[in-house]
C-alpha cells in the first residue's frame, strides 16, 4: 500500500528545474532510499512534499488525500515530519526541551507531553543526557537529537535529508540501526543519503534523481548495476563496468 | 545542585521564599506607609502590568513591539468613554477594553507579523501613532488633546471608584500578581515551549508541526488584553487620561524599557525593572528638583545603554550570574 | 482644484520632501553597510541645528550653510565617536539589542539638550528670511529654495560619494557582503564607522539647513526619525535611490495630507501609505535590498 505518491511533480526555481515530472510510490513501511549527484533536487524534493514551497505541477497524495496545498505545520500534524541536511536543534536549549516541542504535535498537556518525551528519549538512547544544553552536544547525539524530536510527533513518514553527513564508520553504523529501529516501530522512511554503502545495507527500495528527474528504481543490488545509474556517477566512460 | 539554564525558568530554590517574603511585605505594609509611598507603589504595580504584558510577546515571543502604548490607551479610553457616556462602570469597562484591545491586536497581526525586525518595531510605532492621531482628532467623542475626566462620584465600588488609596492598591497589585501567574502558566504550556521553539528557528519550528502565526497571534492577544487592562487601571486611578499621556511613543518605550532593564523574556524581569526605573526616577526628582525635567529620562536612557552594553539580559540576568559565580556553583550540566 | 493649487502642493511637497532624502538617505546608509538600527537619528539633526544656531547667535548672524563647515566636520566625529563608544561592542548582536541602545541614546541626547539649552523654541533670522519669489499664485520662500537646492546638491554628492569613490565602493561591498569585503581586504570596523560617522554629518547638515525656516527646540529631531524609517522602509532598506525618490514621495504625501485635511494629518497619511506598502509589498516599493 503506497502511503506517499508522487505524480509528475515539477518545480522551478528561476530558470533552474528542480523537480522534472518526478513519479514515484512510496510503500508503507519500508525504507526508500533516494540518491542522486548533488543538486539532483534531494533536497527540494523534501522541501516541496513538507510545503515549504509549493509545486508549479503534479499531485503529492498522502495516505490518498492531497497534501500540496498544505503549509509545513499542517503537513507535520498529517504525519510526515523531516530533518535537515544540516542538523538544526534549537540550541539554547536542553535535549529534554527540545523533544518537548516534538511532543506537543500531539498533545496540548504538558504532562502528557512530558511522559511522551521520556519514552522517546529511552527509545533513541538520549535519557541520561536530557539536562544538556542541544548546543553542547557533539554530532551523533545532535543527530539522535533531531530524530528524536522528530519520532515525538508521532510521524507515520519520516523524510532523513543527509542525516548520515560527516558521521565516521562506527557512527553510521550506528544511525543505520537507529534508521532500521525506527522502521521497526511502524514508520515509513524515505532516506536521503550519499553515503552508498549505507544507503545500500538499509533501504528496501532505491529512487535515483538526476537533475530533478527519476532514472531509475528498484531493488539497491539492481540499481547499482544499472547502466545510467553508473553513467550518472562516474561518467559515460564507466557504463560498462559491472559493479559486483 | 542540579540547575537547567535556559532563557526563562530558573528552579533555584531559595529564591521562592525570597519572593514569598516580599509579597507578605507587600500585602501588609500599606497598612503602615505613608500615602505618598502608596501612591509611588500603586503606579509601580500599573506600570509592572503593562511591562509584564509586554514581555508575553516581546520577550518570550521575540516581537519587539514599540506601539504597545495602543493596547494601554484602547483601555484607558474604552472604560472611560463607556462610563461618560453611558454610565457603564469601569469594571465592565475594564473587560470591554480587554476584548477591543484583542480585536485590535488580531488586526494588527495579520498586518505586521510577516514582517521582520525593524520594519515589524516601525509599523508598531506607525500603528500606535495613527491611534494617538485619531484620538486627538476625534474632538467630539473623545475630547482630543484636552483629555477626558473621570467623573468623581464619591465612594462607588461598583464604579470601581474609593474613597482612599488602598483599595487601588490592592487592585494593582493583585492584577500584577495576575499576570505574573498568567506568564508563568504560558511558559509551562505548549505555548510556551511553541514560543521558544520560534525564537529559536521558524523553519525547524514550523517542520515539526508549530503553526507559527497562530502562536504569535494568541501571544499577542493575551498580552494586549492585559496590556489594556493597565491602561483601565490608569485611568480610574489618575482621574484624568489624554492622548499623549495613554497612546503616546514614550509610553511604548518606558513599558520596553522597564522589561529590557529588568530582564526580557524572564518571569520576574519586567516587575523589577519597573521598581527600579520608577524608584530611580522618584529619587531622581526628589534629589534635583523639577529644575532639571529631562534627567529622568537621561537615568533611563543610560541604564538602557549600559544593560545593553553589558550584553546580560537584564538585571535578574546580571544578579543570576553573580549569584552563580559567588557559589561557585555549575550551570550547566555535562 | 487648479493647476497653481497642484503645483503649490507638489512644491511644498518638494521642500519637505528634500529634506527627508537627505536624511533618509543618511539613515538607509547607516542601516544598509553597519546594519545599525538608528533610533537617535534625528537627534543628530538636532545636535546639528543647535551648533548653527549658536553659531548664528555668537559670531553676528552667520548663514547656516557657513555653519554647515562646522557642522559637518564635528558631527562626522562625533558619529565615529559613538561609534567606537557605542555601537562596536553591540554590532554582532541582534537587531533589538541595537533599536534598545539606540533608543537610549536619542533619550540622552534630547535630554542633554533640554536641560542645555532649555525647551525654548529658537529660530534665526537671515537677510533672506521674509523673502518670497512668486509667480502667478505659487509662491515660494527664498529661505525654503535654499534649503531644497542644498539638500540636492549635498544628496547628488552623498550619491557620488558611494558610486564612484573607493570608499563608496567599499561600504557598497561591506553592505552586500560583509565576510566577503574582509576576505577582500576591507577592514569591515574601519567602513562601519565611516557609514555611522557619514550618516550623523548628513543628516546633521540636514538640521543646518532646516534652521533658516523652522524652529530648533530639544524634540525636532523626533519626527525626523520616525519620517526617515518611513521613508527607508517604503523605499527598501539599504537602498540609497530608493530612500532619495521615496523621501520626495514622502514628502509630496505629507503636503498633499495638509492641504485637503488637516496639519497633522500629512503625517498619517505618510504613516498609511507606509502600512499599504508593508501589506503589499513588505521589501520596499523599489527594493534591490542593496545600495
Amino acid at each position: 500500500m503506497a502511503i506517499l505518491e508522487i505524480k509528475d511533480l515539477t518545480k522551478k526555481f528561476g530558470g533552474v528545474l528542480a523537480l522534472d515530472h518526478l513519479s514515484f510510490d512510496v510503500k508503507e513501511g519500508q525504507i526508500l532510499g533516494l540518491i542522486g549527484p548533488n543538486g539532483a533536487g534531494k533536497t527540494s524534493f523534501f522541501n516541496v512534499v513538507t510545503g515549504v514551497y509549493a509545486p508549479d505541477n503534479g499531485e503529492i497524495l498522502f495516505k490518498g488525500k492531497d497534501i500540496k496545498s498544505l503549509k509545513p505545520y499542517e503537513i507535520c500534524q498529517k504525519g510526515i515530519c523531516r530533518t535537515f541536511q544540516i542538523v538544526q536543534p534549537f540550541r539554547a536549549i536542553t535535549v529534554f526541551q527540545n523533544v518537548m516541542i516534538g511532543s506537543f504535535c500531539r498533545t496540548s498537556d504538558t504532562k502528557e507531553a512530558k511522559e511522551k518525551t521520556l519514552r522517546v528519549l529511552k527509545f533513541m538512547d538520549l535519557y541520561q543526557k536530557a539536562e544538556i544544553i542541544a548546543n553542547d552536544l557533539n554530532l551523533i547525539d545532535q543527530l539522535k537529537l533531531e530524530f528524536a524530536r522528530a519520532l515525538a510527533t508521532d510521524p507515520k513518514l519520516l523524510l532523513l535529508d543527509e542525516s548520515m553527513a560527516g558521521l565516521n564508520t562506527t557512527e553510521c553504523k550506528a544511525a543505520e540501526y537507529l534508521i532500521k529501529k525506527i522502521r521497526d516501530k511502524g514508520v515509513t522512511l524515505v532516506v536521503v543519503e550519499h553515503n552508498m554503502r549505507a544507503i545500500l545495507s538499509i533501504a528496501d527500495h532505491i529512487v535515483v534523481i538526476v537533475y530533478g528527474s527519476k532514472i531509475c528504481e528498484g531493488k539497491p543490488q539492481d540499481v547499482v548495476r544499472d547502466q545510467k545509474v553508473i553513467e550518472a556517477y562516474l561518467g559515460e566512460g564507466f557504463s560498462n563496468v559491472a559493479l559486483k | 545542585m542540579k540547575v537547567v539554564k535556559i532563557r526563562n525558568k530558573k528552579l533555584v530554590c531559595p529564591k521562592i521564599y525570597l519572593f514569598l517574603a516580599i509579597f507578605i511585605l507587600l500585602f501588609v505594609l500599606p497598612l503602615y506607609l505613608p500615602q505618598y509611598y502608596i501612591h509611588l507603589l500603586t503606579m509601580i504595580f500599573i506600570f509592572a502590568v503593562a511591562a509584564e504584558a509586554w514581555n508575553i510577546i516581546g520577550g518570550y515571543g521575540g516581537q519587539f513591539s514599540l506601539g504597545h502604548a495602543a493596547y494601554f490607551g484602547v483601555g484607558a479610553y474604552t472604560s472611560t468613554m463607556l462610563f461618560h457616556y453611558f454610565n457603564i462602570s469601569p469594571w465592565i469597562g475594564l473587560l470591554l477594553g480587554g476584548i477591543v484591545a484583542v480585536l485590535l491586536s488580531i488586526g494588527i497581526s495579520h498586518l505586521c507579523f510577516r514582517l521582520r525586525g525593524p520594519y515589524f518595531v516601525i509599523s508598531t510605532i506607525a500603528l500606535a501613532e495613527t491611534l494617538r492621531y485619531l484620538f486627538i482628532n476625534q474632538r467630539w467623542i473623545t475630547f482630543g488633546a484636552r483629555g477626558m475626566n473621570i467623573r468623581y462620584i464619591g465612594n462607588a465600588p461598583l464604579y470601581f471608584q474609593f474613597s482612599g488609596k488602598l483599595p487601588y492598591y490592592y487592585i494593582a497589585l493583585l492584577t500584577m500578581l495576575i499576570v505574573v501567574f498568567v506568564t508563568y502558566k504560558i511558559i509551562n504550556s505548549r505555548l510556551g515551549y511553541y514560543l521558544i521553539a520560534l525564537g529559536q528557528n521558524q523553519d525547524s519550528a514550523e517542520a515539526i508541526g508549530v503553526n507559527s502565526f497562530k502562536v504569535k497571534l494568541i501571544d499577542l492577544c493575551v498580552s494586549a488584553f492585559f496590556t489594556s487592562i493597565a491602561g483601565t487601571l490608569y485611568a480610574q486611578y489618575i482621574y484624568f487620561i489624554d492622548p499623549d499621556a495613554v497612546f503616546g511613543l514614550s509610553l511604548s518605550v518606558q513599558i520596553m524599557l522597564f522589561a529590557v532593564v529588568g530582564g526580557i523574556g524572564t518571569l520576574w524581569g519586567p516587575i523589577i525593572g519597573t521598581f527600579v526605573l520608577q524608584i530611580a526616577s522618584e529619587w531622581a526628582s526628589a534629589t534635583f528638583g523639577s529644575g532639571l525635567m529631562g534627567f529622568k529620562f537621561i537615568i533611563f536612557g543610560s541604564i538602557l545603554i549600559i544593560i545593553v552594553l553589558s550584553g546580560k539580559k537584564g538585571i535578574i540576568d546580571i544578579f543570576t550570574t553573580l549569584y552563580y559565580r559567588l557559589l561557585q556553583t555549575e550551570q550547566k550540566q555535562l | 482644484m487648479n493647476w497653481s493649487i497642484i503645483l503649490q502642493i507638489i512644491i511644498s511637497g518638494f521642500f519637505l520632501g528634500g529634506v527627508y532624502s537627505l536624511a533618509s538617505m543618511g539613515l538607509t546608509l547607516i542601516f544598509g553597510v553597519a546594519r545599525v538600527i538608528n533610533f537617535a537619528h534625528g537627534e543628530f539633526l538636532m545636535i546639528g541645528m543647535y551648533i548653527s544656531y549658536w553659531m548664528w547667535k555668537m559670531l553676528g548672524g552667520i548663514d547656516p550653510l557657513i555653519s554647515l563647515f562646522v557642522v559637518i566636520p564635528f558631527l562626522f566625529f562625533f558619529g565615529a565617536l559613538i561609534y567606537w563608544t557605542l555601537f562596536r561592542p553591540v554590532m554582532e548582536r541582534t537587531d533589538e539589542s541595537k533599536i534598545a541602545l539606540t533608543v537610549g541614546l536619542s533619550w540622552i541626547l534630547q535630554n542633554l539638550a533640554l536641560i542645555i539649552f532649555t525647551g525654548n523654541y529658537l529660530t534665526i533670522r537671515t537677510s533672506y528670511s521674509d523673502s518670497i519669489i512668486q509667480i502667478g499664485n505659487i509662491r515660494a520662500g527664498y529661505p525654503n529654495i535654499i534649503s531644497f537646492i542644498s539638500v540636492i546638491i549635498m544628496s547628488i554628492g552623498l550619491g557620488y560619494l558611494i558610486t564612484n569613490t573607493s570608499v563608496g565602493k567599499a561600504m557598497r561591498a561591506v553592505s552586500q557582503d560583509s565576510e566577503m569585503a574582509q576576505l577582500l581586504g576591507i577592514d569591515p570596523n574601519r567602513i562601519y564607522t565611516i557609514a555611522v560617522a557619514l550618516s550623523t554629518a548628513v543628516v546633521g547638515a540636514c538640521g543646518s539647513i532646516i534652521l533658516s525656516h523652522l524652529y530648533v527646540f530639544p524634540l525636532v529631531g523626533s519626527p525626523y526619525t520616525l519620517m526617515s524609517f518611513v521613508v527607508v522602509i517604503i523605499g527598501g532598506l539599504g537602498n540609497v535611490k530608493g530612500a532619495f525618490i521615496c523621501g520626495i514621495v514622502v514628502g509630496i504625501t505629507e503636503a498633499v495630507g495638509t492641504y485637503f485635511i488637516s496639519a497633522d494629518s500629512g503625517v498619517m497619511l505618510a504613516f498609511i501609505l507606509l502600512v499599504l506598502v508593508l501589506m503589499f509589498r513588505p521589501r520596499g516599493l523599489l527594493t534591490k535590498g542593496h545600495m
